[in-house]
């Protein structure tokens, strides 16, 4: 799976670069308008990251470019302005998703993958030891057998299954699952209980992943042997 | 008072004293030159007499015709020297020929004969007509008075009216100016040098505004990039430290208390940039918003989320309540004052949603009034909460001013009450 | 010229012209204009005149003319006859109608002759002069005028 970064902040698409490789994306980058211009006439890839605001041009103008040559499709937008009418303008001209700065490698990751999921051919499950997921109609079974989930458990789920051996910030976890409600909340035992819930169904089914503790801040999806 | 209001008032008391000097002076003058008449043909008269009488020509001692009655009578010295030898009077007489008595001028010269016998000469003629004209002037002058006061006063109005319509139109244009939906620059012919001036400072304060205004746009739109990025790259650095194995629990710690001040700093710049993003009209769209749904939504999340405090809460009104706004902002308003009625509820408290015709009140239990003047401001906190900024109520009230609600807080019954007008 | 940059001097005399004409237009209030007088209240030179032409006359009644403030003196003597002198005492006119005899040495030469030629039959009732021109009528109710140096007839009335 071939990935295009085309973000003109350095740092950043270091990071967003070692973060794809890591979940195992051959990853390309460039830094400018012109540069993305190039690549994109060249070769054609999996799944495209676009930064709006590039030094010597205005993203969306790649993306009119895209959308005129009909491969718009799986685009990701970046962007530090998270304005609703670039938001807007971005979809509209066949983008997949909006991705406002700053934001999590791990959220990032877990889009790409999604996306990719999407738009790829065959199940749209995803699958993690004997665990799958089904999200078009928010399913989850351990080898073949439903596990009863409740809405929340489910979310939860999810979230650590996008994001396999990758430790989980408890904080950022209950502002996915739970909203900006969450955001202001020093107290996490509505989300400690929800995960408790969580593992212990996930034990009880025999599952071969487990939620696993990281003291202080969060937790981890493993894979058990 | 109204301007012209003023100048009509100042107008109507100095004409007012100034004609009535002027009708005094006109009614006493003309009244006195009328008298001169008759006391002029009097004097005539008399003297007439007096010589006819000194030269023997006419021996009467009485007489009258159509016009004048006269008189004359031997009076003693001392009278003469008593008396004015020349005096106007009026009074009432018995005139021959007409049934009672009548008005009358009468003049009395003493003059003393060749063989120094006074005599006393009456001449008198009846004076109601003078009368009647003295009372028709009166009349005339006081009706001129009126007329000539009501007609000016009119004519100035008229005039001031209509040379005040460039100020009023500069006023008109001044009170339906907005900048971002009515800016256009004032029109207002005249030739007026001063009205011309005003015109022109006021379409230069529009410039200026208008500069102005794009100049912030300008730079919030950059400060946004700006200062997003450095954020971003800070904390994804942490997130890829965090997710190395080898880190001790101290160092893991150490980056999660990291995360935190600089996750502030990003709610915060979000929340800044959503104020600037409303007051500037960026979510002009508008749906039809179930905020029932919503708020019910909110309570259960939010519930959930603070269920350690073991507040209750109790939603009391059921009817529907459809909004038309937008959508996001809706979620902001409600979500915003749902957070804070849980956050700032002590353990044990309650909170009580309800809605009426025209008003949504959102009641949590406190102990005591915050102030009701400062809480919408920007960054103002009553009691510092460490993951508060201070901006909720201020992005509440923008959202508010949009749609031309109004948002109130009061304190009563141990409960803080936010209500929304709609 | 703005009002805010009338001086006050220029306003102080504004309003004292505007007081001025008030007063005037007040005048016909205050001027008393015929006032009796006693025989001695007469300019001297005018008493002379009366002891002069009028010896046998006394003074039946005089007043003072203070009309626009140009004095004049009247006098009705016992003999119905009326004298008028100007503030400095000099004669400006005498009226005999009813006793028909102007006294001489009042009506100038000139006149006399002139009269005595051409209105032989008839008496004058009356002479009035001034700085040019004397006035006289006569007892048919003609009046005529001379000039005051030529004694030219200048003017002929019916």
């Amino acid at each position: 799976m071939k990935l295009l970064i085309i973000e003109d902040e350095t740092e950043l698409r270091r990071m967003m670069a070692e973060a794809l490789r890591d979940a195992g994306y051959v990853v390309e980058t460039v830094k400018t308008y012109a540069d993305a211009d190039e690549k994109l006439h060249l070769y054609e890839y999996d799944c495209i990251l676009l930064d709006l605001m590039l030094p010597d041009g205005n993203g969306l103008d790649l993306l009119k470019m895209l959308s005129a040559r009909g491969s718009a499709s799986r685009v990701i937008i970046t962007s530090a302005k998270d304005s609703v009418e670039d938001k807007v303008e971005g979809l509209d001209l066949g983008a997949d998703d909006y991705l406002p700065k700053p934001f999590h490698l791990a959220e990032l990751v877990a889009r790409v993958r999604s996306l990719i999921r999407r738009s790829g051919v065959g199940t749209h499950s995803i699958q993690v030891g004997n665990v799958s997921l089904n999200p078009d109609d928010r399913s989850a079974a351990v080898e073949g057998k439903t596990l009863n989930l409740l809405h929340k458990e489910y979310h939860i789920l999810y979230y650590f299954m996008t994001r396999p051996g990758r430790v989980v910030d408890k904080q950022v976890l209950a502002e996915a699952v739970w909203g900006d409600n969450a955001d202001q909340s020093d107290n996490f035992s509505f989300l400690y209980q929800q995960v408790a819930n969580l593992k212990r169904k996930l034990k009880e089914a025999k599952a071969s992943i487990a939620i696993q503790a990281v003291y202080g801040f969060g937790y981890k999806l493993v894979e058990e042997a | 008072m109204k301007l012209i209001s003023r100048i009509m008032l100042n107008m109507v008391l100095i004409l007012a004293v100034g004609l009535s000097v002027w009708a005094l002076v006109f009614y006493y003058s003309l009244k006195s030159r009328i008298i001169r008449e008759t006391d002029s043909a009097l004097t005539q008269v008399s003297e007439q007499i007096m010589q006819r009488y000194l030269s023997g020509q006419d021996h009467r001692q009485k007489g009258s015709n159509n016009l004048y009655t006269f008189n004359l009578i031997p009076v003693p010295e001392q009278y003469a020297q008593v008396h004015k030898n020349l005096s106007f009077s009026e009074g009432e007489k018995a005139i021959k020929g007409k049934r009672g008595e009548q008005a009358v001028r009468t003049l009395q010269t003493i003059f003393r004969t060749q063989d120094n016998q006074y005599m006393a000469l009456q001449v008198s003629t009846p004076i109601s007509a003078v009368h009647n004209l003295r009372t028709a002037l009166l009349w005339g002058i006081a009706i001129l008075y009126i007329a000539l006061l009501a007609l000016v006063l009119a004519i100035n109005y008229a005039v001031i009216q209509y040379s005040m319509r460039p100020l009023y139109n500069l006023l008109d244009w001044m009170n339906h100016f907005d900048l971002k939906s009515n800016a256009a620059p004032i029109e207002n012919k005249t030739s007026v040098q001063e009205f011309r001036q005003l015109n022109l400072a006021a379409n230069q304060q529009v410039d200026r505004m208008k500069d102005l205004y794009e100049q912030q746009r300008q730079f919030i739109d950059n400060a946004a990039h700006e200062m997003q990025t450095p954020l971003a790259v800070c904390l994804n650095q942490i997130e890829r430290l965090q997710q190395k194995a080898n880190l001790t629990e101290d160092v893991q710690m150490d980056l999660y208390k990291l995360q935190r001040p600089l996750r502030r700093l990003v709610k915060l710049h979000k929340d800044m940039l959503q104020l600037t993003r409303i007051d500037n009209g960026v979510y002009a769209e508008t749906t039809d918003v179930d905020l029932q749904a919503i708020i019910r939504q909110s309570c259960e999340d939010l519930n959930e989320i603070f269920a350690h405090k073991g507040i209750t809460y109790e939603i009391k009104s059921d009817s529907p309540l459809h909004l038309q706004m937008n959508d996001t902002l809706a979620h902001q308003l409600a979500g915003n004052l749902l957070r804070n009625a849980w956050l700032h509820t002590t353990e044990g408290g309650k909170i009580i949603v309800e809605w009426h015709h025209h008003e949504i009140i959102f009641a949590n239990s406190g102990e005591k009034a915050l102030d009701g003047k400062r809480i919408f401001e920007r960054f103002y906190q009553g009691e510092h909460k460490e993951n508060s900024n201070g901006l909720g109520l201020a992005i509440c009230m923008s959202v508010c001013k949009q749609y031309g609600f109004q948002l109130a807080y009061h304190f009563d019954s141990g409960m803080h009450r936010f209500t929304i007008q709609f | 010229m703005t009002i805010r940059k009338l001086k006050r001097s220029t306003w102080a005399k504004i309003i004292i012209g505007a007081i001025v004409v008030l007063l005037l237009g007040l005048s016909p209030l205050y001027a008393e204009y015929e006032k009796p007088i006693g025989e001695n209240d007469l300019p001297v030179n005018a008493l002379t005149f009366l002891q002069e032409h009028f010896p046998n006359d006394k003074v039946a009644f005089a007043k003072v003319d203070n009309d626009y403030f140009c004095r004049s003196y009247e006098v009705i003597l016992s003999s119905g006859a009326k004298v008028g002198f100007r503030r400095n005492g000099e004669w400006a006119s005498v009226e005999t109608k009813y006793n028909h005899t102007i006294p001489p040495g009042i009506v100038p030469q000139q006149i006399n002759e002139y009269l005595q030629t051409h209105f032989p039959n008839t008496v004058i009732t009356e002479i009035s002069r001034d700085r040019k021109e004397y006035e006289v009528e006569l007892s048919n109710s003609l009046e005529l005028t001379f000039d005051s140096k030529s004694f030219f007839l200048t003017d002929y009335d019916d």
